[in-house]
C-alpha cells in the first residue's frame, strides 16, 4: 500500500552490501537504511519526512561492517561499529584520544549501545522546526524539506548556525564523531568511492551519498607522533545532550612549538567548521593562554549570528581556548 | 520492489530465557517496536514506554546482557536476540527477588515507580559486570535513564547496596 | 496520644513495592482490553482560526477506522455545554470541540480506530478548511485596550475574577510617605512543564449505562464532577478508576483531562468498545498546560531600622487560551508575595487570555512563578538594607498569630497563620549550612578558580496545605482486612504509604491488613492528589474515618467483653481492655459475634484549615508549609554556565509521618527546581504561540549526573507547628519544596557574579548577557590579523 498517508514500510533484511545496494536501485530512491536506528525510528515516528520511505533495508544482517581492523595506511572501522564499541577499544582511546572523547560523549549508554558509527555520521539535523513531529501541528515543510521557508530565520535560532546557512538551512552539524574524525582526517569509504568526511557531510543536504549508494566504513590515517588533541563539548546536561558548541582540536607539537593545528567546531555551522584562521594563528607558535585567547578570537571571525544565538560569540571564545590548552 | 521477499515473517528470540516467536506482517510500522512486542503480544507490561523517543529510559531492556532502549528497536529486527526484562530478574521457581529489586525495596529506591524497571535493568548490567563499582560509574551508567520524580539520592543508595550484596559483603 | 504511635513516624517502605520492583504494578497504559480501540486527535495548525468546513468521509472510509468526531457531529451525543471548571463555574471558552481554535496544537477532532497507526494515518485524511484569525500571544500587549482578541466571542482578554484578586491592606500611601528606602524592578523567569515520563492516558468504556474512566488522573472526583454535567448523565452512574500514576506533578489534575475523556466517553459510546488514548511525549510536552509565563513589576518601601513598610506591585500572568481554573489564577499568585510582615499592600494580579497552549498548575500552582520574582525582590530589598539575607528572613517572615493573605479567596481577603515557626527552620537549615562562617557580605565569592567564581545565596517558600473537602469511606470485613477508599491518586508521593500508616495507628490494625484503592464514587470526593492535599485532607479524612470505624468496634467490644468503652483499647485487629490485655476479642470474632456477615463502615470528612477561624481576629486560619534552601553556586564567567556545588534545604513538617518519604519529596522537588533554574524550558515561537519544545531532547529533564554532589535535608518536626492538620500535625510536603529552589540559585549566582539576573532562566547565554559579554556588534571581532600585528 505505498499510498501517500501511509507510513508503513516494507523491511528487508540485506546480506551483503551489493544486496543493500539492489534494494536501494529498486526503490527508486524512495527506501531507509536503517543501522542502529536510533535517528531513523524517530523521524519516521514523528512522519517529519515529507514523504514516507517505502522500504527500509537494514544493514545490520551484513556481516563484516562491524569491525575495527589495522590497516597499512591507519586503522579501518566498519560502518556498523556500535559507540560502545568504540568507547571500549583501547586502541581508539590511546591512538585517538580526540575521537575516544567524542564517541564516549554521545547521547547514553542505551544508544550507545545500538547505534552506529556510520549513523552517527549520517544523522539528520535536529532543528526543532525540521522536526516537529506531525502529530502535534501537521506538516511543517521547511527549506530543507523542499518548501521556500526556513523557519529559523525570524524564529527561535538559539541552536541554530553563527556562520550562515547552507542552501537556506540553518541547522547546525552535531555530529561528534564527525567533528573528531574530520580533525583527525579521516576518509570515508562508500560502496563506490572513497572520499575525504569533510566532503562526506554535506552542510544543508545531509551527506553525500547517492540514492543508491552505502557508507561502509570510515579510515583514520596513523596518529601523528607529537601530536595532542583535546574534545570538548559543551552541553546543557552533564550527560545525554547533543553539544551546545563543540571543539575538536588537534595539534602537532613540534620542539615545544605547535607545527600545525587543525580546529573543528560543530553546533556552528551547517556542517562541521573548520576554523582555518585559527589555526594559522598557532602555526609555529608556542602555545599558551595568550596564543589560545588570540585563537579563540580568530574562530568567530566572519561569523553572523543570529538573534538569538548571539551568546554563541563569547562562547566558542572560550571553549575553543579551553580545547587548545587542553592539548598541552 | 521485490515481491517474493516481502512475506510475513516469523521472529524468533529469547525473553527471560524463554522461546518467543513474533509473526510479523510484510508491512512494518516504525511504532511496532520490541517495547511495543513485550507490552502488547507477550504481555511483558513492566517494561514502560516513556518517550518512546529513546530520550528517557524507561523502556530499557538487556539485549544480549547489555542496556538497550526498546521503543529504538524494531520487533522485526530481533531476530535470534536474548532479551531480559525486569520480569525476569527475580527467580523463576521461588519468586526470590534479585540484590538490585530488594536494595530498591529497603532504600526507597523509586517515587512513582516509572523507571524504575530501566533503572534496575541498567543497573543490573553494569553489576554483573563489576559489583566493585564507584559512585561515578554508577551514575554514569544510569545517565541514560531520566526519574522525573527526582529520586537520584535513593536510587543510587540502592544500586550501592546491591552492589554491596553481589560483591557477597554482610548486608 | 493515649497510645504510642506504631507506624506514624516510621521511615515504612513504600506501598505497591514488590509490585514495582517486578513490573508486576499497572499503569493506566499497560491495560488491555478486548477489542480496544484507539483514538488520536487531530490538532490545529493555526493559532487562531474559525474552522469553515470538515469533511471526515475519507477518514471514515478508511479500513479500520471506527469513528470520527468533530464539533459538527458530537453535541448528537452530549449537550452542548460548557466544559466546568474545578468549581462548576462557567470556564468562559472550553467545548468539548469547538467550531473555533484557539492556540497552536487545540484538538479539532477526534479517530477511533483498530490500531494507533490507522488512527494517525487517517488524520491525514480528515479535511479542514481553515479560516485564519488575528492573535495575540503577549500578555502585557493583550491586556492593553484595543488589543487583539484571543477569542471572537468574548469581549475581554482579561479573567474574569473570582471573589478577591488582589491586596489592599492597611493604608499604602502611609507606607510609602514612611519609608525611608525603596526598591523596584520587574522579574520574570522560563516556563516549566511537567514532562511526567508517563503521558496522559485515559481509558473509557460503557458498561450498561455506568461510564468506567480509568485514566492518569490526581483527581479522579474532581473530573468525576466535570464528565457528569458534560455527558449529562447522573454522577452515580460514572466509574472513575486512577491506578498508580507515572509523576503527576499537576500535569494530571482532572480538569485538564475533560477533553479527551469527554470525546472518549462518547466514542466508547457510539461503537460500544472500550477506547485508550496515550499522548504522545511531543503531545504532552506541546499540547498539555504548562507553569503560567509570568512577569511582576514590584515596589517596596522600608525603613532604616529595616521594618517593611510597603509593598506595591502588578503581576501579569499569561493564562494562554483557556483558564483551565477559572478565575483563581491571579488570587493564588497573590499568596506568593505575603512572606514577609508588611502592613501596607497594594499589590494586584491579572491573568490574561492569549492564543497559546493553556498554562495551568504545576507544583505548586503559580508558585515557582512567582517565588522566583518574589524571593528575587526580597533579596534585593535586603542588600539595599544591608541586611545579611538570612537574618532579613528571619526578622521579617510571619509566623504564627502574623496575617496572610487568603489563598483562594473564599471571600475573607486575610487569614491568620495558626502555627509555624519559619525563622526557626530558617535558622536550623543556616547553620546546617555553615551560613555564618560562609557570608562575607553582598557580592563577595567564596572562591575564585580562573574564570570560575563561587558564593551562596538563601531563598524561602511555602503553600497551602489544602484546599476543599476531602471524604474517605473505610470499611472493616468481615476478616478483620480494612479497605480505605481514597478518592485521589497515588503517584509516588507516598499518600497510600501515608495513609494506611496513619490508618493502622487510628483504627489499631495492623498495616498489612490494609488495602486501599482509588476509585469514585465508592471511595468518597476530594479535591484530588493536588495542592498539598495529601496529609492534611485526604489522609485527616482517613484518619477521621479510621476513628468513627474504632468508634463502633469500641462500642460492639464494650458489649461482648462487658466493659465500658473507656476501659478499651484497639491494636493489632483487636479490642482489648487496657488493664488487663489479655482480655480482648479479635475483630473477626467481635463482628462475626456481634452479626453474621457483619461490617463496619466508618466515615470520615476533612475540611481545610480556612473552614476554622481564630476566635480573637475572627479570621480563617490558613496552614502552609514553610521550606528554605541555601545553596553554593560556582559560575564560569567565560562560558555562562552555573554549578550547584552544594545545597541545604529545610521544611518544616509538623509531624512527620514517614522520614523517607519527606526526604525523597524535598530531594525530588530540588532537581525539579533546578531544571526550572537553569534550563530554557518550554519555548514558543513567537510568531504563533506553539511549542518548540517537542521532545526530551529539546525539553531537558535532569540526569542523575546533574543531581548536585552535596545536597542535605533539615526537618523542623514539632507538632505544634500544624495545630489544624488532623491527621496527626503533619504538614503537607509535597509541592512546597520546589517554591524556593531557583530563587536561591538566583541569589547565589548574583553574589557569584555581581550582576542581578532578573529575567530568568540562569542558561549560559543569559548569564552571558548579564557579564555583558554578547555583544550586539561583533565586527570588532571579526578582523583577521596578520602576523605580528599587536592586539
Amino acid at each position: 500500500m505505498a499510498s501517500q498517508i501511509s507510513w508503513s514500510f516494507k523491511h528487508f533484511d540485506a546480506k551483503t552490501v551489493d544486496e543493500a545496494v539492489k534494494h536501494l536501485i529498486d526503490s527508486e530512491g524512495k527506501a531507509s537504511l536503517i543501522a542502529g536506528g536510533t535517528d531513523l525510528l524517530n523521524v519516521l515516528k514523528d512522519r517529519i519526512l515529507p514523504h514516507p520511505p517505502e522500504a527500509v533495508i537494514n544493514l545490520k544482517t551484513i556481516p563484516g561492517l562491524d569491525t575495527i581492523r589495522n590497516d597499512p595506511h591507519g586503522l579501518n572501522i566498519g560502518a556498523l561499529v556500535r559507540l560502545r564499541d568504540l568507547a571500549s577499544s583501547a586502541r581508539i582511546r590511546d591512538s585517538y584520544p580526540v575521537f575516544w572523547k567524542a564517541a564516549t560523549s554521545v547521547a547514553s549508554p542505551q544508544i550507545r549501545n545500538m547505534a552506529t558509527i556510520g549513523g552517527n555520521l549520517c544523522q539528520d539535523v535536529r532543528c526543532w522546526y525540521y522536526r516537529t513531529p506531525r502529530l502535534i501541528r501537521g506538516a511543517v515543510v521547511c527549506k530543507r524539506k523542499g518548501g521556500t521557508k526556513c523557519y529559523a530565520l525570524g524564529g527561535d535560532n538559539r541552536y541554530h548556525s553563527i556562520f550562515g546557512g547552507a542552501q537556506g538551512c540553518h541547522a547546525v552539524c552535531l555530529s561528534d564523531l564527525a567533528i573528531a574524525l574530520i580533525c583527525l582526517g579521516a576518509q570515508a569509504e562508500t560502496s563506490k568511492r572513497t572520499v575525504p568526511l569533510e566532503d562526506f557531510i554535506l552542510p544543508g543536504v545531509g551527506t553525500a551519498l547517492d540514492s543508491d549508494e552505502v557508507l561502509i566504513g570510515v579510515h583514520i590515517p596513523p596518529p601523528e607522533t607529537g601530536s595532542k588533541g583535546a574534545y570538548v563539548k559543551f552541553t546543557t546536561r552533564k550527560a545525554t545532550d547533543f553539544a551546545i558548541v563543540s571543539v575538536a582540536a588537534l595539534l602537532m607539537f613540534e620542539k615545544k612549538k605547535c607545527k600545525e593545528a587543525k580546529i573543528v567546531l560543530g553546533g556552528v555551522a551547517p556542517g562541521p567548521w573548520r576554523a582555518e584562521s585559527a589555526e594559522d594563528i598557532l602555526k609555529e607558535e608556542t602555545v599558551d593562554a595568550s596564543t589560545a585567547e588570540a585563537a579563540g578570537k580568530m574562530v568567530i571571525a566572519g561569523a553572523k549570528p543570529l538573534k538569538e544565538n548571539k551568546y554563541k560569540i563569547p562562547l566558542v571564545q572560550a571553549l575553543v581556548k579551553q580545547a587548545i590548552l587542553a592539548c598541552l | 520492489m521485490d515481491k517474493e521477499i516481502a512475506l510475513a515473517r516469523r521472529i524468533k528470540l529469547v525473553v527471560n530465557g524463554k522461546p518467543v516467536e513474533l509473526e510479523v506482517g510484510d508491512e512494518l510500522y516504525a511504532s511496532y517496536t520490541l517495547a511495543r512486542a513485550l507490552r502488547e503480544t507477550m504481555g511483558l507490561t513492566g517494561t514502560k514506554i516513556g518517550c518512546d523517543h529513546g530520550e528517557c529510559g524507561a523502556c530499557t531492556v538487556l539485549m544480549e546482557g547489555e542496556p538497550v532502549n526498546s521503543c529504538m528497536i524494531l520487533a522485526a529486527e530481533c531476530d535470534g536476540k536474548h532479551i531480559t526484562t525486569i520480569e525476569g530478574l527475580s527467580d523463576a521457581e521461588n519468586g526470590q527477588l534479585h540484590p538490585l529489586q530488594q536494595a530498591f525495596l529497603d532504600h526507597f529506591g523509586f517515587q512513582c515507580g516509572f523507571c524504575t524497571p530501566g533503572i534496575i535493568l541498567s543497573a543490573k548490567a553494569l553489576l554483573d559486570r563489576n559489583p566493585n563499582t564507584t559512585e561515578q560509574e554508577i551514575k554514569e551508567a544510569l545517565s541514560g535513564n531520566l526519574c522525573r520524580c527526582g529520586n537520584y539520592p535513593d536510587i543510587l543508595i540502592s544500586v550501592q547496596s546491591a552492589a554491596k550484596t553481589m560483591r557477597g559483603e554482610s548486608k | 496520644m493515649s497510645q504510642e504511635l506504631r507506624y506514624v513516624g516510621k521511615g515504612v517502605p513504600t506501598e505497591s513495592g514488590p509490585e514495582i520492583v517486578t513490573g508486576k504494578e499497572i499503569f493506566t497504559d499497560d491495560i488491555q482490553m478486548a477489542g480496544m480501540l484507539y483514538a488520536k486527535m487531530l490538532r490545529s495548525p493555526h493559532q487562531h482560526a474559525r474552522i469553515k468546513s470538515i469533511d471526515t468521509s475519507k477518514a471514515e472510509a478508511l479500513k479500520g477506522v471506527a469513528a470520527v468526531l468533530t464539533h459538527e457531529n458530537i453535541y448528537q451525543y452530549i449537550p452542548h455545554v460548557l466544559v466546568p471548571d474545578t468549581f462548576l463555574l462557567e470556564s468562559e471558552t472550553f467545548y468539548a470541540l469547538d467550531s473555533e481554535v484557539f492556540y497552536v496544537g487545540e484538538e479539532v477532532a477526534c479517530i477511533a480506530a483498530e490500531s494507533e497507526e490507522i488512527a494517525e494515518d487517517a488524520l491525514a485524511l480528515i479535511n479542514v478548511e481553515y479560516e485564519s484569525l488575528p492573535a495575540i500571544l503577549d500578555a502585557e500587549q493583550a491586556m492593553k485596550k484595543g488589543a487583539i482578541r484571543f477569542n471572537t466571542r468574548m469581549d475581554s482578554n482579561l479573567v474574569g475574577k473570582f471573589e478577591i484578586q488582589d491586596i489592599l491592606w492597611g493604608n499604602p500611601e502611609q507606607g510609602l510617605e514612611e519609608a525611608e528606602i525603596f526598591m523596584e524592578g520587574k522579574y520574570s523567569c522560563s516556563v516549566q512543564t511537567h514532562a511526567t515520563l508517563e503521558t496522559n492516558c485515559v481509558i473509557c468504556e460503557w458498561s450498561n449505562d455506568e461510564l468506567r474512566v480509568t485514566a492518569t488522573i490526581q483527581s479522579p472526583a474532581n473530573l468525576h464532577l466535570r464528565l457528569a454535567r458534560a455527558l449529562g448523565i447522573p454522577q452515580s452512574k460514572i466509574r472513575i478508576t486512577a491506578p498508580r500514576l507515572g509523576g503527576g506533578f499537576g500535569g494530571k489534575p482532572g480538569y485538564a483531562e475533560s477533553r479527551p475523556c469527554l470525546i472518549l466517553a462518547v466514542l466508547a459510546k457510539i461503537t460500544g468498545k472500550p477506547i485508550k488514548i496515550r499522548l504522545t511525549m511531543a503531545e504532552k510536552l506541546a499540547c498539555t498546560h504548562t507553569r503560567y509565563p509570568t512577569v511582576a513589576s514590584l515596589k517596596a518601601g522600608a525603613k532604616k531600622d529595616g521594618s517593611l513598610t510597603l509593598l506595591q506591585g502588578n503581576l501579569i500572568a499569561n493564562e494562554g487560551a483557556h483558564a483551565l481554573i477559572h478565575g483563581i489564577t491571579d488570587g493564588v499568585a497573590c499568596s506568593r508575595f505575603d512572606t514577609y510582615r508588611i502592613p501596607n499592600y497594594d499589590f494586584h494580579a491579572q491573568a490574561v487570555y492569549t492564543n497559546k497552549v493553556p498554562s495551568g498548575p504545576m507544583r505548586p500552582l503559580t508558585g515557582c512563578e512567582c517565588f522566583w520574582i518574589s524571593e528575587s525582590f526580597f533579596d534585593e530589598l535586603a542588600e539595599k538594607l544591608d541586611q545579611d539575607p538570612v537574618e532579613f528572613r528571619i526578622k521579617n517572615h510571619v509566623k504564627k498569630g502574623d496575617i496572610i493573605h487568603m489563598m483562594f479567596s473564599f471571600p475573607h481577603a486575610k487569614s491568620i497563620v495558626p502555627g509555624g515557626d519559619a525563622p526557626l527552620l530558617i535558622g536550623m537549615a543556616a547553620q546546617e549550612f555553615g551560613w555564618k562562617g560562609q557570608w562575607k557580605g553582598w557580592r563577595k565569592t567564596l572562591q575564585v578558580n580562573g574564570t570560575k567564581v563561587r558564593s551562596i545565596g538563601v531563598a524561602v517558600g511555602n503553600n497551602i496545605c489544602g484546599i476543599h473537602y476531602s471524604t474517605v469511606i473505610l470499611k472493616v470485613n468481615p476478616d478483620g482486612s480494612v479497605n480505605v477508599g481514597l478518592p485521589v491518586a497515588e503517584m509516588g508521593q507516598g499518600l497510600t504509604t501515608a495513609t494506611s500508616q496513619v490508618v493502622a495507628d487510628a483504627l489499631g490494625v495492623s498495616q498489612d491488613k490494609i488495602f486501599i484503592h482509588h476509585e469514585t464514587p465508592l471511595a468518597g470526593f476530594a479535591y484530588g492528589s493536588i495542592a498539598q492535599c495529601g496529609l492534611p485532607l485526604n489522609v485527616a479524612a482517613a484518619k477521621i474515618a479510621a476513628e468513627d470505624a474504632k468508634k463502633q468496634l469500641l462500642e460492639m467490644g464494650a458489649a461482648n467483653l462487658k466493659k465500658k468503652v473507656e476501659e478499651l483499647e484497639t491494636e493489632d485487629g483487636f479490642v482489648f481492655v487496657k488493664t488487663e490485655p489479655q482480655q480482648r476479642i479479635d475483630f473477626p470474632s467481635l463482628l462475626f459475634n456481634h452479626g453474621s456477615y457483619l461490617t463496619v463502615v466508618g466515615r470520615g470528612t476533612a475540611h481545610p484549615s480556612y473552614m476554622d477561624f481564630d476566635p480573637e481576629t475572627k479570621l480563617p486560619f490558613q496552614e502552609r508549609s514553610y521550606h528554605v534552601g541555601l545553596a553554593e553556586v560556582e559560575v564560569d564567567t567565560e562560558t555562562g554556565e552555573v554549578q550547584i556545588l552544594r545545597a541545604v534545604t529545610g521544611a518544616e513538617c509538623g509531624r512527620v509521618i514517614n522520614p523517607r518519604i519527606v526526604e525523597q519529596q524535598m530531594q525530588g522537588s530540588l532537581i525539579m527546581g533546578l531544571e526550572y533554574a537553569l534550563y530554557d524550558g518550554i519555548l514558543h515561537d513567537k510568531r504563533n504561540g506553539s511549542i518548540l519544545t517537542a521532545s526530551l531532547t529539546d525539553y531537558k529533564l535532569p540526569t542523575i549526573l546533574d543531581f548536585p554532589p552535596d545536597s542535605k535535608t533539615v526537618v523542623s518536626a514539632d507538632p505544634d507547628h500544624a495545630p489544624t492538620c488532623v491527621a496527626y500535625q503533619a504538614k503537607s510536603m509535597s509541592e512546597a519544596p520546589e517554591t524556593f529552589v531557583a530563587p536561591m540559585l538566583a541569589n547565589a549566582v548574583y553574589n557569584a557574579i555581581g550582576v542581578r539576573i532578573r529575567e530568568g532562566p540562569l542558561t549560559p547565554s543569559n548569564v552571558l548577557k548579564a557579564l555583558g559579554k554578547v555583544k550586539a556588534d561583533i565586527a570588532k571581532h571579526g578582523r583577521r590579523k596578520s602576523h605580528g600585528e599587536p592586539d
